[in-house]
């Protein structure tokens, strides 16, 4: 695997990284650790090529001041962010703010590598996807869209449903209905679609 | 001309001698008879010779029916006791009206000095004749008894006013004996006249004003006579005691002894029952103004203390005494004292007030040069048309001791406040979960693709990742019972509580800001539900959790009232009752309400309800929720008390 093959993971916990490590070394996938934003910052020079995989929650420096700035310091390394549970609100913050995906933990190994690779990939052919998610978008209807900025905004399905006047099993209704017309597989699937169209 | 003959008088006729006379005179013979009148004697009594030459004296003149038989009687004796002893007598001011013949027969009052003179006519020395001369003293008579008269009428005016005066009136002897006293006087004191003569004015004199009254006696017979005016107490005849006010002069007699004391006695006691009132209810003041903390300090225009209340004596160190009549100044630190002349003038000239009204923080001084800060709040009073100032005083250091206790309570509560923070701390708990969880997953789904691809080569390897990933399972356990201990720290600390003073901790911290936020909050209190057993620290969160609930639940809502309640229930438990007016619960909420992360709330996790059942349920009571029937959501809970602990009774 060649040095555009190594992994940066940037977390504060030690399982998690040795886990991740586990991981991506039974995929064939170099990486490197790094228990802290600054640490990895430290070593920046030595880390033009690969991906970056980060916890959003982090002492000192967090998951999305790392990536800002990543971007301040010139970096175009990719950015996975992972989150915990609820954590949705940071998730989209931290796509507007560049990263290239974003994952819930604990996570499929499966949709883990699969993010993993396709940073490595080039990303033409997503950004030829975004007219198809536009088109996709339009056709949601007035009250799709509105639960749809809910979710973008890390709303809560109750919360969406106490604002928009709605049982939280309506919401729940729409909010299957805006997957399955924007053909999203995950929320950060929906989440990274939206964005990448120009949406948002 | 008739005369008269006798037998042992010689003759003389008397009427020529008497023609020549130039006076009033008449002549009697010894049986009263007139012998012979002066032309100036007829004219006088108005007759004529004709009329009386020959007739006895009782006949010889007209009688006014009014007036004038008393003096012919007397006439008559004194005539007879000439002849019969020869020696002259006179009558003086005799009345004896006179007939005037020129007009309608009526009379003219008349008095006269009459003096009857014996006549001897040989040397027996008989008397022959009694020659009486008359002298008409009635213009001087008149005078005298027109003085009388006048003199009549004083007195009776003075009875008058003695007898019927509204203020009681007595005469007093030097000696103290009453002479004489009026009606009002022995009705003051509930005496008839004749009971008081004979008893002393020292005798009726309430004891503690003997001093006094002896003084003013004193004072009366060395001075120049000037009345002089006392209050005192009188004794009734009925034992109880009367205020008078008492004005007392001294009359002296014409050769200035003392003669007799008037003593002029006024009833004074509703003046003085309302004077009793008064310093009563002033009593009552200071008394109320002795026991208020704060100190109460009371200045004139110009800044000179007038009143000291018990309370600033103790925040300042001086007594009362010590500062009554001086400026306040002197209560003040350098800096302020040298100010706050101008700042009175400032007032009292331009009434643009600095701090009245207001409440303010000053500094004070002690007696002993200490300082000490203060909340100064001034008023100012205007009795009349005296402008005065008065000034309470609360001393900070008290007020600063107390808020020490509030910080030292919420300090106690910040351990509650992770329970407000319950949305953040479920997220963090989340967060920690997810690691060994996340690390777990990776470990196994990594010795899943080892396995795939031949798991003998990476034997080691797989069996490190099992290690891990077991070690991990682990980890998320103790995360577990991490929150478990938290929220239920065990019941050891189980003890009686008093559950008023516990809900009023409670309350103040959880209400910081609930008044800004247009919420009205009631305690409905029950007396008999005092003495819990319970954690109180725990129970207190509870009361937060549910007071904020409420709180927040209301948010948005017109009307926004929350109460807290207290019973004593038939079976011993208390009932805590938290109830707002709120958006209420939707039916399938209610069901879930206390479970784990079943929450309204848009940043809520839904862990903070399931911790208060947890809790409730820790001290052996139930938890409960409903609908406010006015709308909103009423939150119920029981707690045990010693009773129930002792009859082991458990919720």
């Amino acid at each position: 695997m060649s040095d555009k093959a190594t992994v940066h993971i940037v977390d504060d916990d030690l399982a998690v990284r040795q886990s991740l490590a586990f991981l991506l070394a039974t995929a064939g996938i170099g990486v490197r650790l790094y228990d802290s934003a600054s640490g990895f910052l430290n070593c920046l020079a030595g880390a033009s090529a690969g991906c970056v995989v980060t916890d959003v929650r982090m002492p000192e420096i967090g998951g999305l001041e790392l990536l800002r700035r990543l971007k301040a310091a010139g970096s175009s390394l990719p950015v996975i962010v992972m989150t915990g549970h609820g954590d949705v609100a940071l998730a989209v913050e931290a796509m507007k703010a560049g990263a290239t995906d974003f994952i819930e933990k604990p996570f499929d190994d499966e949709l883990f590598l699969q993010a993993i690779r396709s940073t490595f990939q080039n990303r033409s052919a997503e950004d030829s996807g975004a007219l198809a998610t536009r088109l996709k978008l339009e056709s949601l209807s007035r009250r799709e869209r509105q639960v749809l900025d809910g979710v973008l905004a890390g709303k809560q399905n109750k919360v969406i449903a106490h604002e928009l006047g709605l049982s939280p099993r309506t919401v729940e209704v729409y909010r299957a209905k805006v997957m399955a017309k924007t053909e999203a597989t995950s929320l950060p699937d929906l989440v990274r679609a939206v964005l990448n169209s120009g949406y948002g | 001309m008739k005369t008269s003959s006798s037998t042992d008088s010689p003759s003389v006729d008397l009427s020529i001698l008497f023609s020549t006379l130039s006076h009033p005179y008449v002549a009697f013979e010894r049986n009263l008879v007139v012998a012979a009148a002066s032309e100036d004697y007829l004219r006088q009594t108005m007759t004529t010779r004709k009329d009386v030459i020959g007739r006895h004296l009782q006949d010889a003149f007209p009688m006014n029916p009014s007036g004038g038989s008393e003096t012919l009687d007397a006439m008559c004796a004194s005539i007879e006791e000439v002849f019969a002893n020869g020696k002259k007598t006179d009558l003086r001011s005799r009345r004896y009206d006179i007939r005037r013949p020129d007009f309608d027969g009526t009379f003219e009052e008349r008095y006269w000095n009459i003096q009857n003179v014996p006549l001897v006519l040989d040397a027996s020395g008989a008397v022959a004749y009694v020659v009486q001369s008359i002298e008409d003293v009635t213009d001087s008579q008149l005078k005298i008894k027109n003085a009388e008269d006048r003199f009549r009428s004083a007195e009776e005016r003075f009875e008058a006013t003695f007898e019927q005066n509204a203020v009681g009136i007595a005469l007093i002897a030097p000696d103290g004996h009453f002479l004489r006293i009026n009606t009002h006087f022995g009705d003051l004191l509930g005496y008839d006249h004749d009971e008081i003569l004979g008893k002393t004015i020292g005798a009726m004199t309430h004891p503690d004003d003997l001093e006094a009254s002896t003084e003013q006696v004193a004072a009366l017979l060395n001075g120049v006579g000037l009345p002089y005016t006392i209050e005192k107490r009188y004794i009734k005849k009925d034992g109880t005691p009367l205020w008078v006010r008492v004005t007392r002069t001294l009359v002296r007699d014409l050769s200035g002894k003392p003669a007799y004391f008037v003593a002029v006695a006024e009833d004074i006691a509703d003046r003085k029952a309302a004077e009793a009132a008064l310093m009563q209810r002033e009593a009552y003041l200071q008394s109320i103004l002795d026991t208020v903390p704060a100190g109460m300090i009371v200045i004139d225009h110009q800044g000179v203390i007038e009143s000291f209340s018990r309370a600033a004596e103790r925040q300042f160190g001086y007594a009362a005494g010590e500062v009554v009549g001086r400026n306040i100044k002197i209560l003040m630190p350098s800096g302020d004292r040298e100010r706050h002349d101008d700042y009175l003038q400032h007032f009292n000239r331009t009434g643009e007030a600095r701090i009245i009204g207001k409440d303010r923080v000053v500094t004070g001084e002690r007696k002993d040069g200490s300082t000490f800060s203060l909340n100064l709040s001034v008023g100012e009073i205007s009795p009349g048309s005296r402008r005065h100032f008065v000034g309470f005083i609360q001393d900070l250091t008290d007020r600063q001791a107390a808020e020490a206790r509030m910080s030292e309570l919420q300090a106690e509560l910040i351990h509650v406040s992770r329970f407000t923070a319950l949305g953040e701390m479920a997220s963090t708990l989340a967060h920690e979960l997810n690691q060994p969880l996340t690390a777990i997953t990776n470990f196994l789904k990594g010795s899943r693709r080892l396995l795939d691809q031949g798991g003998e080569a990476h034997g080691a390897m797989l069996s490190h990742a099992v290690d891990q990933a077991a070690d991990q399972a682990l980890r998320a356990g103790q995360i577990i019972r991490r929150l478990r201990a938290f929220v239920e720290r065990g019941e050891s600390e189980r003890q009686r509580e008093n559950l008023p003073k516990l809900i009023d901790e409670a309350s103040a911290l959880a209400l910081l800001g609930a008044k800004e936020g247009g919420v009205r909050v009631s305690f409905a209190l029950d007396p008999a539900a005092q003495t819990v057993v319970v954690d109180r620290i725990q129970i207190q969160q509870v009361l937060f959790n549910l007071m904020r609930n409420g709180i927040e639940a209301m948010q948005d809502m017109p009307i926004r009232n929350l109460q807290v309640a207290t019973s004593l229930k038939t079976d011993g438990m208390v009932d805590v009752m938290v109830s707002d007016t709120g958006t209420g619960l939707a039916p399938d909420i209610a069901s879930n309400l206390f479970r784990p992360f079943m929450t309204t709330k848009p940043t809520g996790m839904g862990f903070g309800l399931s911790i208060c059942r947890t809790i409730v349920e820790a001290n052996k009571g139930r938890i409960s929720a409903g609908p406010n029937p006015g709308g909103g959501t009423i939150f119920r809970f029981t707690l045990p008390t010693p009773e129930t602990e002792e009859s082991g009774h458990v919720g």
